[in-house]
């Protein structure tokens, strides 16, 4: 079980959304982390075979991403999904599923389990535009699986979660990822933290770091530091670093930064998170697009 | 083989729970039921002979002028005939300050031949005096003046020579003589059927925008194109139920027109020949079968209309946009006109508009299509072009989808 993407750019005009990316995943479960126009979910639809790469290709086992032998063992959810307003939860769920070519037999087995696995089997007779965002969320979620799909590609899946749906979610990505290989992306860092076998960091469209939690906490090991401060020194340590989190105790100011050096003499060094890691990365970039 | 029914049935279920096209339906129903009711809504207005305004209503007036046409169904168009409507004409006294059908003497003597009128002014080219003159044997020339009149168009009109012969042959076929038939029923029918027909088209047009665009907007083009069938199957599908509901609506409306028209007016005339309708046309066919054939024209024509629709929603994000090009396509060519002495190739080319193959003078055509020698007739040839072009439409709709990135 491989998926290879090999040198795979993607350019919209003269911008390049994806540069000369080559990934070869394996089963397991890989979480993609990156700013807004990273180049994630362009990554991801050129693996679903929805959006053409500009060159490169992408292949499962040898079968490339246009083939329907290759649509056949994916399992997508797009980060902004479509569905019907009219169509109740199961029509939705048997109509993917024929889209996917499941027997009907099957279908309906299938759809009960995977209703009830996200919590929607009391709605399953409802139409979905009674459903909240997170309904909608868990529906998107249980559509993609009703293949059984060897590929999941899962962008944002849970935004719109409750703390607790998504816990449970994790859990069940975890177990899936056992056999088959899984890439999500989100802007919840504790997700990947706790499901990815693999993290996958994309900055500009290309991949700037591949590797399990501790690889890629690595990098970072000795720059997350935490201190107490005046509001004053605080206020000129925000302008100056990435700053993780930031509380006040009493008159002063408890920072968690990330810096190459000592930010002030009371700072000490703190165990680096991959939040720490994302901030020090995408800090920049963050406060460029706002 | 079930999955692909599977599919359109769902396909089936996208496009009937649209609000809009509830909405759409709704309203082409109720306006087909009116133009046809509509007609005989109100009243007519005459003024008889003491300066007295009379009104009759326009249903009335309809019944009046079948029940006369009844009357003389089924003799023949002969002298005798001609005399006896020249005779009746005759006592209509002639004013130029009052139109003469405002009569009595029109209303009791003449009206029950207005249609024999009609059709020999047309062939002797006369008008109202140059009738009450008509004597006997002018009237037995009738089958041969309308014969010459025939084959001046065919001898003085630019056509092939293959079309000429073919006209030649048409008229030889055709029966010596006229035998009269109202067709009351048929000749509302093949009027009003143009607009059920410009209706559907737009219905359709309205219907179909979303058939692939709106899953574009919604979003859900992403689960659709990276599921298996996603690029096959499921096109198929949508194209199947844009097509079947496209046919339905029109063979619905047609039958609705059909029935109404033929409750109101009568169903006599279907064995009556076409050159009752028009003396030019050439073909030898009885009114029922130029019915017949206008009905599957105009059938293609909506299903070619649908495909256009088709393709376009699949080009474009947006069901606007494919409404819009649907509208102008639909509403430009009823102010197309082309000038009499534009070659006839280019009239039979802007027949070929769906909106022009909607209209019954476009599947009667006098003009027929010429292709590598062989001369088909309109309502033959209008079919399968509509049929072709769809064809052509379908891959590129197919194409378009297959081919549509989301990005």
């Amino acid at each position: 079980m491989e998926l290879r993407i090999d040198r795979v750019t993607k350019n919209y005009g003269s911008k390049i959304a994806c540069d000369r990316l080559s990934i070869t995943f394996g089963k397991g479960v890989y979480g993609l982390l990156g700013a807004n126009g990273a180049g994630k979910t362009t990554l991801m639809r050129m693996m679903c075979g929805i959006l053409n790469p500009t060159s490169g290709t992408i292949s499962y086992d040898g079968v490339d991403v246009s083939c329907e032998e290759y649509r056949d063992v994916l399992g997508y959810l797009p980060q902004d999904f479509g569905y019907y307003p009219e169509f109740t939860a199961q029509d939705f769920m048997m109509y993917i599923a024929a889209l996917k070519g499941i027997p009907k037999s099957k279908a309906k087995v299938k759809t009960e389990e995977l209703l009830e696995m996200v919590s929607l089997k009391n709605e399953a007779k409802k139409k979905i535009k009674t459903f909240s965002g997170g309904m909608k969320q868990r529906l998107g979620i249980a559509q993609a699986m009703l293949n059984d799909p060897k590929i999941l590609v899962l962008d944002e899946p849970t935004a719109g979660l409750d703390p607790k749906e998504r816990v449970r979610f994790r859990n069940i990505i975890s177990r899936m990822g056992a056999d088959r290989i899984i890439l999500l992306s989100t802007h919840i860092v504790s997700d990947i933290e706790h499901i990815a076998n693999t993290i996958l960091v994309m900055k500009n469209g290309q991949l700037i770091h591949e590797g399990s939690l501790e690889e890629i906490i690595a990098v970072i090991r000795g720059k997350v530091w935490e201190c107490t401060v005046p509001q004053k020194i605080s206020d000129e340590l925000t302008v100056k670093y990435p700053i993780i989190n930031t509380r006040n105790v009493g008159d002063e100011v408890f920072l968690r930064l990330v810096c190459d050096e000592k930010p002030c003499d009371d700072a000490v060094n703190a165990d680096a998170t991959l939040e720490d890691l994302y901030l020090y990365y995408f800090s920049e970039e963050e406060n460029d697009k706002s | 083989m079930n999955l692909f029914f599977e599919l359109t049935g769902y396909e089936f279920k996208k496009i009937l729970c649209r609000k809009r096209t509830v909405i759409t339906l709704t309203l082409v129903v109720l306006l087909g039921a009116l133009s046809v009711f509509g007609t005989i809504v109100g009243n007519y207005y005459y003024t008889d002979e003491n300066g007295n305004e009379v009104a009759i209503s326009r249903y009335d007036d309809d019944m009046i002028d079948r029940q006369y046409g009844e009357e003389l169904s089924g003799r023949v168009i002969d002298a005798d005939l001609i005399m006896e409507a020249v005779e009746a004409y005759r006592q209509v006294p002639l004013n130029e300050n009052s139109w003469y059908t405002n009569t009595k003497e029109y209303q009791n003597f003449a009206r029950k031949y207005s249609e024999i009128y009609g059709i020999v002014c047309r062939i002797f080219d006369l008008d109202i005096e140059g009738f009450q003159n008509l004597t006997r044997e002018q009237a037995e020339q009738f089958d041969k003046v309308r014969r010459e009149n025939r084959e001046y168009v065919i001898e003085n009109s630019v056509i092939s020579e293959n079309m000429r012969k073919y006209w030649q042959k048409c008229l030889d076929e055709s029966p010596e003589t006229l035998i009269y038939e109202y067709s009351g029923g048929y000749d509302r029918f093949v009027t009003i059927m143009y607009t059920t027909a410009i209706m559907a088209g737009a219905a359709i047009a309205i219907i179909l925008s979303g058939i692939f665009s709106e899953e574009y907007t919604s979003g859900a083009d992403g689960l659709i194109l990276s599921s298996k069938h996603g690029k096959g199957l499921v096109i198929g599908a949508k194209l199947f139920a844009a097509f079947i509901v496209s046919a339905v609506l029109i063979i619905l409306l047609t039958a609705m027109t059909y029935a109404e028209t033929m409750i109101v007016w009568g169903s006599n005339g279907a064995d009556g020949q076409l050159l009752l309708m028009g003396n030019m046309y050439p073909y030898n066919i009885t009114i029922g079968q130029s019915a017949l054939l206008y009905c599957v024209s105009a059938l293609a024509a909506c299903l070619m209309f649908a495909a256009i629709t088709s393709v376009l929603s699949a080009i474009f994000r947006t069901p606007f946009s494919t409404i819009v090009i649907m509208a102008i396509l639909l509403i430009a060519p009823m102010f197309l006109t082309l000038p009499d002495e534009a070659p006839v190739w280019l009239f039979c080319l802007e027949n070929l508009l769906p909106t022009n193959m909607m209209a019954f003078w476009g599947a009667m055509y006098d003009y027929q299509y010429e292709i590598f020698g062989l001369i088909i007739p309109p309502y033959v040839f209008l079919p399968v072009f509509a049929v072709l072009a769809s064809c052509v439409c379908v891959y590129f709709a197919c194409r378009a989808f297959r081919k549509h990135q989301i990005g």
